[in-house]
């Protein structure tokens, strides 16, 4: 007894855990330094600067009508393009991995479209697109529908941009569906819309759910494939990220920390999210 | 398939993960059309008398991953006695799940039988499991049945080797036939052959059907190889020429068993099957 | 009861867990229509709109000087970032999967962290160390090192906001293979890095090469980071994406989606070679989720 507390206490002392495997003085301690400067220093940097700024310099910062408006742009369109993801998400992750039809390959590839291509082609393609000569703008021109340079055309951009997230967090949990749960609702009565409806999408949600908040973060933070079809205008189409570029070339350091702050933020609560998302999928389901 | 009312419970359960145990078993009743749905206060009633009855009260409220595999497996009979099936189908329902709690199950399931004389289908790859729980059992070999009949007849009556060794163990002695006459080793057997053909075929007996004396289906001689002691008697291994595997037989006869010698050996029960087709030849022992 | 039962099981005309035809033809179409509208048409523009003036201008796009300059310095970005985050990946994943310490899985979080940071962010923090009012801008101007509105800004923030992505492709494939392998091979008398050569570095290497390439189409492609420490310095600090807006806003047409379609070519192949890893390397690969 005394001699296996002993064991544990040294265990839990020595770091690492003892292994005959060399090499991680040198290798944790490249890592910490490479976080560190690169990534944790910076960021860091950026807090304290916040910080000087204080609480009511934040807020003075949010509520400058300029800001607020990007704010309120950024985060409601966002929210909106994620929300849509959500939906044509599952019916793409849906078709991709529960029907064999030609091309399906092809597109089950092209969409990381949006993780490979770089955001300012996609942000050229779309504004080029949704001109008003454009291939879509042209014939949506003659029913007066404006889509670029409006805040239709962030829209688009934005679902553009998060389309993959949702789908590839759905895929892998639509692929492990055990067709013996759906087989059991049908010998219960169930209809196949039933069986749908209340067997297969409801244990989705968590990753809907965390499809949602990804598409959502990475659509807040996006700037390439928005500012060339959103028109930029302050106070309708101007998303918060070009803001503090703008603040940045009025040398506005202490307004561009403060927006910046603001969205780290954002990011950050968006991670908790996620994070309370999976604990609680874990508990209910067994699974994340 | 829901029109005909068949109860099915599969080997994984396939309980939903997202309902609650309550809610699992009321699931069949949720998805009716709304004309023959009960209302939502019977439905609440008969989970929990299912519950009941799946000796789980009280674990209503629970979801299926805290549940035991036995636990489960109840929970998914429950939700299939729930739509009031005329037929109930359990495909392997304990085959997931350990020693100790199939054999609670299995007596459980009988209770369970009893109380709902319910006609019920149970596919198995245990063959006790399948001769201890039915009335009437179906052998099928790759697709084929090979025997429809009661436990008993199973047993005494097996209709081809497969049956036969599938039902408990069996030992085969290779055998020729001819014109009715079974010879083993130059010598012929007791045994009727009458509707075999001739040609190769095999006597098939227990090992609880060997004895060390004469009679029986004669003519088979042994040698003793080795002795030992076991708690009621003796043990022998016997080797027979002619056949290459050793048999074990109980005796308490210490004068006959004795190291090197020549003994008869008496096999009863036995039944002969032609080796060429396995067509089925009554044989009966003495 | 078995003649009940039978035609039942075998003569569902459909199968239970499927849809009705109609339903399925419904759903591709509205899957196909939405992939169409949303992927394959953006990228087709591009091309289009590239070759719109014909080949000729196409091409002649590539005799500017200033496209010359930015497609070098795209390349030398790449060149520097991509090896060192690969090097920094390895050592990070050999650190967090071969071990096991307190506190792994804040750091495996705080790796993924530039992930959630937005570009603009992620060039800004560099703006507030190392610019004009920066912490550390007083001090490398006294140097006599530029490295806001010049190239080591857009090093800088190139490894920002590459830096998760080969350390997070082996992380849960190292994870998974274990240390029997390394420590069988020590035993036998190898030394570390040996062993780290012969040993751990085959069974990594698709992983490797997946985390490399998604890295590098990131790295070249990068818009948004870039765009706030470059200065926007033609012929200097314009990297390929920063050219195309230039021209973009300059409305020259085909010049811009001309520099576009090269890194739209760029991020069709890493699509198709990414693919075929996955196909071919299915088991050797930590999986695609999330970038």
């Amino acid at each position: 007894m005394a001699d296996s507390t002993s064991v544990v206490k040294k265990t839990a002392r020595s770091f690492p855990a003892p292994s005959v495997i060399p090499g991680f003085a040198p290798t944790f301690g490249l890592t910490i330094l490479y976080l560190g400067l690169i990534v944790l220093f910076p960021l860091s940097l950026l807090v304290l600067r916040a910080s000087e700024l204080g609480l009511s310099g934040l807020y003075s910062v949010a509520t400058e009508p300029r800001v607020a408006a990007a704010l309120r742009t950024s985060f409601f369109i966002s929210f909106a393009a994620a929300a849509i993801d959500v939906v044509f998400g599952l019916v793409v992750a849906w078709v991709l991995t529960r029907y064999e039809f030609p091309g399906r390959r092809f597109l089950d590839a092209i969409v990381d479209l949006p993780f490979a291509l770089p955001t300012a082609v996609a942000g050229i393609a779309l504004a080029a697109l949704y001109a008003p000569n454009g291939w879509l703008g042209a014939p949506l021109a003659e029913y007066d529908v404006k889509i670029a340079f409006t805040r239709w055309g962030i829209l688009i951009a934005l679902v553009f941009v998060g389309l993959p997230f949702v789908v590839r967090t759905v895929q892998p949990l639509l692929a492990e569906i055990d067709a013996e749960l759906e087989e059991a609702s049908a010998t219960l009565g169930a209809s196949r819309a039933q069986t749908v409806w209340r067997v297969l999408l409801p244990p989705l949600l968590p990753a809907l759910l965390t499809g949602f908040a990804l598409a959502f973060a990475r659509s807040v933070g996006e700037y390439g494939s928005v500012i060339f079809i959103a028109g930029n205008l302050a106070y309708i189409s101007e998303i918060a990220p070009l803001l503090i570029i703008v603040k940045l070339e009025q040398f506005d350091y202490a307004g561009a920390t403060g927006i910046a702050t603001i969205m780290l933020a954002i990011s950050f609560a968006v991670l908790l999210a996620i994070n309370l998302i999976q604990a609680w999928s874990q508990k209910r389901f067994g699974h994340v | 398939m829901q029109d005909r009312r068949v109860g099915f419970v599969f080997q994984n359960y396939a309980l939903f993960k997202h309902l609650t145990v309550a809610e699992n078993i009321a699931y069949g009743l949720t998805v009716r059309p709304r004309r023959s749905r009960p209302s939502r206060a019977e439905i609440v009633e008969r989970a929990a008398k299912l519950l009941e009855f799946v000796q789980l009260d009280g674990l209503g409220g629970r979801f299926p991953a805290q549940l035991s595999g036995g636990q489960r497996q109840r929970v998914a009979l429950a939700r299939a006695l729930a739509i009031e099936p005329r037929v109930l189908l359990l495909d392997e329902p304990f085959g997931a799940l350990d020693a100790r709690v199939r054999k609670d199950l299995r007596r459980w399931l009988r209770d369970v039988h009893r109380q709902t004389g319910l006609t019920t289908v149970f596919v198995t790859h245990d063959q006790d499991e399948a001769m201890e729980l039915a009335d009437r059992v179906v052998v099928l070999d790759k697709g084929r049945i090979e025997q429809i009949g009661t436990p008993d007849e199973l047993y005494d009556r097996p209709a081809s080797p497969f049956v036969l060794s599938f039902v408990g163990e069996a030992l085969a002695l290779p055998v020729q036939v001819a014109d009715g006459k079974v010879i083993f080793d130059g010598k012929e057997l007791h045994v009727s052959a009458e509707n075999l053909r001739n040609g190769p075929a095999r006597v098939y007996f227990r090992p609880a059907d060997i004895a060390l004396r004469g009679g029986g289906i004669g003519a088979i001689e042994g040698r003793v190889e080795a002795v030992r002691r076991t708690a009621a008697g003796l043990r022998a291994s016997i080797s027979i020429p002619g056949y290459d595997q050793t048999l074990e037989v109980d005796t308490d006869d210490r004068e006959g068993a004795t190291l090197g010698s020549s003994v008869p050996l008496s096999l009863s029960n036995v039944r002969i099957f032609s080796t060429a087709e396995e067509t089925l030849g009554d044989g009966a022992g003495i | 009861m078995s003649e009940a039962l039978a035609p039942a099981v075998l003569a569902t005309p459909r199968r239970v867990t499927e849809e009705a035809p109609l339903t399925r033809y419904l759903l591709i179409g509205v899957a196909v229509a939405f992939l169409g509208l949303f992927l394959l048409l953006p990228l087709a523009a591009v091309f289009t709109e590239a070759l719109g003036k014909g080949v000729g201008a196409f091409f002649a796009t590539f005799d500017e000087p200033d496209a010359v300059a930015a497609i070098r310095l795209t390349l030398i970005v790449a060149a520097i970032v991509v090896p060192l985050n690969a090097a920094f990946g390895v050592s990070a994943a050999w650190a967090i999967a071969k071990f096991s310490f307190p506190g792994k899985s804040v750091l495996i979080t705080l790796i993924d962290l530039p992930f959630s940071v937005s570009p603009v962010v992620s060039g800004l923090v560099y703006v507030l160390v190392f610019g004009a009012q920066g912490m550390f801008g007083p001090f490398v101007k006294a140097q006599g090192i530029q490295v806001v509105f010049a190239i080591p800004g857009i090093v800088l923030a190139t490894i920002f906001v590459t830096f998760p992505f080969v350390a997070r492709e082996l992380i849960p494939l190292m994870q998974e293979q274990g240390t029997v392998e390394e420590e069988a091979a020590l035993t036998l008398g190898a030394s570390g890095f040996r062993t780290f050569l012969t040993v751990t570095l085959p069974n990594i290497k698709w992983g490797l090469l997946y985390g490399v390439l998604l890295a590098n189409a990131r790295a070249m492609g990068e818009f948004g980071a870039v765009s706030v420490v470059s200065g926007h310095i033609r012929g200097l600090t314009n990297t390929i994406p920063l050219q195309v807006e230039i021209l973009y806003n300059e409305y020259n047409i085909v010049s811009a989606f001309a520099l576009a379609s090269l890194l739209a070519g760029l991020a069709l192949v890493t699509l198709g070679i990414k693919t075929l890893l996955e196909w071919r390397y299915a088991g050797q690969i930590a999986g695609r989720r999330r970038h």
